[in-house]
């Protein structure tokens, strides 16, 4: 196996065939093919390692504002979310005695109120908003295409 | 959609809202977190602000051009850069959590004086207990009582407010607890003395004649120490995190269940050291060499003997028990010998709230300190061929 | 706790081992809970929760605004809590394992029955109330690629791809079957597999409706047959289409060989009528196949 006298062979050479390793002085030859590197570059990109940003090191008085912070931001979002829970708790007591009510006062509305829509789909118009909408945001008079059959 | 909803919203608890903001201005304009010792308002403690003043300062206002105070090294105090805008929304954050706190001050007042006029004594109790959770909550995000915490030993800590406390539970079970009760199981220390502990304070040993750092700091649980550092009483230390009013009792014992008994060729336990109804609370929290010299006789019910392992024992295990009492004890005179231990914890009604342990074996300053407490030279023990064969 | 040897005490030495032992396990007598990892003193740092500042993982989430969960919260969610609204609806049992009786030790320990006329059991499904609005929980995106099966490396270029679109590292998966005809072997290398939550999904919903589907030419929309019957919406995206998202777009020579993508959309809607409602609220277009 490491017999000095043998003739290394590298794969992809024919067996027998000699590579000889010159030296060059200056910058590194790499000896990998543009596809070879293109992979490399690839799983490199993939890889997390190497590529963590630093770990930021504050200073006590810094680290003590930053833990303020996010208290604070903390107990916003909770309230925050607290107050969508009771108004949508609000609107689903409201909804409820809405219901009752027509329930009541007229059994057949009540029937068309409650039954199923099935297959109901939201306009596909209705965009998510941004900061810069277009400048006519809404087609008034628009009606879907028919099909054509 | 939403603005429609919000709209009603506000309309129907207009009233409300306004009432409840005026009461949140005020209490903003009052400046919760910088104010101390007020009779007319919620009195609060002085202790609960950052000790050292140009750090509290360097915290509370803007960062100065030469940097933050706890940097000690000018160069590095020049070198270093805050976060950007650290200082503008940690105003704002600081603001939103005084108000907070405020509110919760407002509610601590009301209770205070419903504490005043009630009588049944399950309802003092839980409002006693209501008003130390609500001034955890009002202090625990108040940034120089986290700055304390964080960054000061936990020795400096006002221990009669209730937040440092929390703070400092909420560390002790992070670590110290779980070390201590790792060592109480793995060296048998249950259930060879007492069956079980359901820890509630942190004890903390330490032997403070020993001049070397290596013996003089607190002992970690399950440590190996010579003869010569235990040879004078320990300072123990009992820190209890629920609130004492006045004084509490405490005992404490050390037993050795590891004395030879050669005539059952097993074990004894023999008992090292003995206090009895030793008042402590909150921040008066160790029983310590001047505590003993004052009142040593009024505690000790049996005088401390250091463990003195004979040459070739095994190990011997030093196992401290605190004990929380219901009342005075009278304990009259216990034999060293043949502890029975579970007995003792029987007879007077004691309830284990914390244990220590360290070991001890033979070592060569084992014979001065026998000298010391009068023991008599030590026995060696050695193999001795049974005269019966093996195989019969 | 351990498997070791009895604890015997006793003075002399040779009594205990002259003895037979066993093997216990010892009980443990108190009721703390010791974790062994935070006794040492390596882990210290690693045991920090990820939200800590000085944690080695800390990565700030909160950095810009979310349109899509705020237009969720602030507008969808009461629409659709409106839409599902069902008065007097009751929970729907689910086809569920049967018990095979009591009247025997061997039924009551047998493994359960399978659920009537069915192989799976089915979930229940409960009525949309103030607490349950549907909402999209995860999104899992997978791709498949044949040609990795022969060449492995060709597989860093998919997953790539896949990181390039999510944001997220993607996991590798690996066939499970041999079928020698396909040149499928057990354990190769064949694609890859992400699952997004948070600002991660948000930020992929908003480019899929409002940037890559629209470019679609011949997309007519999600099938109105799809979904698991659970409330889980899939559909796929071939190679072609996947060149519309503008991180592979402006890179395009470094794909060159694309592979197609399976999106699934995990809901907590409980049926795929109400998450097809919720996909289409969120601008994803339906259509009868």
């Amino acid at each position: 196996m490491f017999n000095p006298f043998r003739p290394s062979t590298i794969s992809g050479f024919p067996s027998g065939s000699v590579v000889l390793k010159t030296f060059v002085r200056g910058k590194r030859q790499s000896t990998q093919s543009a596809s070879t590197k293109k992979v490399v570059n690839q799983l490199s990109a993939l890889s997390a390692s190497r590529k963590q940003p630093k770990l930021l090191n504050l200073c006590n008085e810094d680290l003590i504002k930053h833990r303020t912070i996010v208290n604070a931001w903390k107990m916003f979002k909770r309230r925050e979310e607290q107050r969508r829970h009771n108004q949508l708790k609000k609107q689903y007591k409201s909804i409820y005695n809405a219901m009752e009510d027509l329930k009541q006062t007229s059994p057949k509305l009540f029937e068309l109120a409650n039954a199923k829509e099935e297959g109901k789909r939201f306009p596909l118009e209705m965009r998510v908003p941004t900061d810069f909408p277009p400048t006519q945001p809404w087609v008034y008079n628009y009606s879907p295409k028919k099909e054509t059959k | 959609m939403l603005s429609r909803i919000s709209l009603r919203r506000f309309s129907v608890l207009g009233a409300a809202k306004a009432a409840q903001k005026a009461e949140v201005d005020w209490i903003a304009s009052k400046n919760q977190w910088s104010y101390f010792n007020d009779e007319s308002y919620v009195k609060r403690s002085e202790s609960l602000k950052l000790n050292k003043p140009e750090i509290r300062e360097s915290l509370l206002s803007n960062s100065s051009e030469s940097g933050p105070a706890s940097i000690e090294n000018y160069s590095q105090r020049l070198a270093y850069h805050s976060p950007v805008a650290i200082d503008e929304t940690f105003k704002m954050a600081y603001e939103m959590l005084e108000t907070d706190a405020g509110l919760i001050y407002k509610n601590i007042d009301r209770f205070r004086a419903k504490l005043k006029t009630a009588t049944d004594e399950k309802e003092i109790e839980f409002l006693k207990k209501t008003i130390d959770k609500l001034l955890v909550s009002a202090e625990i995000s108040n940034p120089e009582v986290l700055y304390n915490a964080t960054f000061n030993p936990a020795s400096t800590l006002d221990m009669s407010q209730p937040v440092y406390r929390q703070l400092a539970k909420e560390k002790w079970e992070s670590y110290d607890l779980m070390i201590t009760m790792q060592r109480l199981e793995q060296l048998h220390v249950i259930p060879d003395t007492l069956p079980t502990l359901e820890p509630k304070v942190d004890v903390k040993v330490k032997f403070p004649h020993n001049l070397e750092e290596e013996f003089s700091s607190w002992v970690t649980p399950g440590e190996i120490l010579p003869a010569y550092a235990v040879a004078q009483p320990p300072t123990i230390q009992i820190q209890e995190f629920d609130t004492v009013e006045s004084k509490q009792l405490y005992s404490v014992l050390i037993v050795n269940p590891d004395t030879p008994d050669l005539a059952t060729n097993s074990f004894s336990t023999t008992l090292q050291y003995g206090l009895a109804n030793v008042p402590l609370d909150n921040v008066d929290n160790v029983i310590d060499t001047k505590k003993l010299l004052e009142n040593g006789d009024k505690f000790t019910f049996k005088d401390y003997v250091p463990l003195v392992p004979e040459k070739n024992a095994q190990n011997q295990r030093a196992c401290l028990w605190v004990f929380k009492q219901n009342g005075e004890l009278s304990i009259g005179d216990v034999a060293r010998e043949n502890f029975d231990i579970r007995a003792f914890v029987e007879t007077h009604g004691l309830n284990a709230v914390g244990a220590h342990v360290w070991r001890q074996h033979f070592d060569r300053s084992v014979e001065t300190v026998r000298e010391q407490y009068g023991l008599g030279k030590g026995r060696v023990f050695r193999r001795v061929r049974g005269t019966k064969p093996i195989i019969e | 706790m351990s498997l070791n040897k009895v604890f015997i005490r006793q003075f002399s030495g040779s009594g205990a081992v002259l003895r037979a032992g066993y093997s216990t396990v010892q009980p443990v007598h108190h009721l703390v809970k010791v974790n062994k990892a935070a006794l040492k003193p390596l882990y210290q740092g690693v045991l920090l929760p990820k939200d800590d500042i000085k944690s080695v993982s800390f990565k700030p989430t909160e950095i810009s605004q979310d349109r899509v969960a705020e237009h969720y919260q602030n507008t969808l969610k009461s629409d659709l809590l409106l839409h599902n609204y069902e008065h007097g609806a009751t929970t729907l049992k689910g086809n569920k394992k049967r018990s095979w009786g009591e009247d025997s030790p061997y039924k009551l320990y047998r493994n359960l029955k399978k659920p009537k006329g069915v192989s799976r059991p089915s979930k229940d499904v409960h009525p949309i109330r103030y607490d349950n609005v549907p909402e999209v929980e995860s999104i899992v995106i997978q791709s498949y690629n044949k040609d990795a099966l022969d060449e492995s490396w060709l597989n860093i270029s998919t997953r790539l791809q896949l990181a390039q679109i999510t944001n997220v590292k993607p996991k590798q998966i690996y066939s499970k079957a041999n079928i020698l005809p396909w040149r499928v072997r057990q354990g190769k290398p064949c694609g890859g597999k992400v699952e997004i939550t948070g600002r991660d999904m948000t930020q992929f919903i908003s480019t899929l409706t409002e940037l890559v589907l629209p470019r679609i030419r011949t997309f007519q929309g999600i099938k109105n047959t799809s979904g698991d019957s659970n409330g889980n919406i899939t559909f796929g995206l071939d190679p072609e289409d996947v060149k519309g998202f503008p991180e592979i777009e402006n890179f395009q020579e470094l794909f060159p060989n694309l592979s197609g993508l399976q999106i699934t959309f995990k809901t907590n809607a409980g049926t795929d009528e109400r998450a097809r409602t919720l996909l289409s609220s969120l601008g994803f277009p339906f259509y009868n196949p």
